[in-house]
């Protein structure tokens, strides 16, 4: 239920919509990383690297999310080839897995010492993968925009 | 037109590609005061502090490879006092070595090391690294896996 929830949230949030949402009591709003804003390229650009020994060439990004919130970052991306081409699972080093569900590809991200640093990513997950992510000091409002950090972890 | 390449020097190229093909052991670990060894640890203490629970960490036993621009990272996670990590008390390791141990690899962009990926070992793995190997990163970067199989043996140097 809770996994179908956050499928859901995630899926609803306003992905690039650009707005802030801001919520009684937190006075640190979510912020979502329009394209230009220098923040999203600094995400994508810790993310890429991987991305580009995982699925074996030059990647660029569709994103579906790109967002920041206390210092933790998010984003959900489509990778894909430089000019949109699609990336043929086949090349990537993905080949062999049974368990796959396209490219599609989370990552979490800390602000510390002044700059991102990447934490972790997944992908292709079959599931909420990145719901697992929350824990410790990860707020849950990172992932679902729409709620409030004391109800996610209740 | 005269033909340069006699038998003796067809031996020589061949004895000279011989000795330069001889196979190469893993790079050796970076040496305490390595400014690349610490800006690799400094690197990988968020993602470890996230594995672990969100704690402030230290490292304990570590070792930092490095082959061009690319790191591989293994080290144990303690708490910020030195205290070992009970993974018990940690639900996101529960299943991890004791004592928690991370591995992971770097790279050099724009002259900042990257994490590409770490992990906390789990302890029913028999190669840590296994996802990495599938890379085609730099022959020798990785530790053997009898690395971790023999708690940091294989012979080769560690502290």
């Amino acid at each position: 239920m809770i996994v179908l929830a956050l499928v859901l949230a995630m899926a609803s949030a306003p992905l690039a919509s650009g707005r802030s949402i801001a919520h009684a009591g937190t006075p640190e709003p979510v912020r979502d990383l329009l394209p230009g804003d220098p923040e999203r390229k600094i995400l994508l650009d810790l993310l890429r690297p991987v991305l580009e020994l995982e699925l074996r060439g030059p990647v660029e990004f569709r994103v579906g999310a790109a967002r920041t919130l206390k210092g933790w970052g998010l984003v959900h991306v489509e990778p894909q080839r430089p000019g949109g081409g699609r990336i043929d699972l086949g090349e990537t080093v993905f080949a062999d897995e049974p368990f796959m569900d396209g490219l599609t590809t989370d990552a979490l991200f800390r602000r510390q010492g002044g700059r991102w640093h990447l934490i972790t990513h997944v992908v292709g997950p079959t599931d909420a993968a990145a719901s697992n992510w929350i824990f410790g000091a990860v707020p849950p409002r990172l992932f679902m925009p729409d709620i409030e950090d004391e109800a996610a972890s209740r | 037109m005269t033909n340069t390449f006699t038998t003796g020097t067809t031996f020589a190229l061949v004895v000279a590609l011989t000795i330069h093909a001889r196979p190469v052991l893993a790079a050796d670990p970076l040496a305490d005061g390595d400014t690349i060894r610490a800006a690799v640890l400094e690197e990988i203490t968020p993602a470890a502090e996230w594995q672990v629970g969100g704690a402030s960490i230290a490292f304990g036993r570590s070792e930092v490879r490095r082959i061009g621009d690319f790191a591989h990272v293994r080290a144990v996670v303690t708490r910020a006092d030195g205290g070992a990590i009970d993974p018990e008390t940690v639900a996101w390791i529960r299943d991890a070595s004791r004592p928690p141990t991370l591995s992971g690899v770097l790279r050099l962009r724009d002259g900042r090391w990257m994490l590409l990926d770490a992990a906390i070992e789990r302890a029913d793995t028999s190669d840590p690294d296994a996802p990495y190997r599938r890379w085609r990163l730099p022959a020798d970067l990785l530790p053997p896996d009898c690395a971790h199989r023999q708690n940091w043996g294989c012979g080769a140097p560690s502290r």
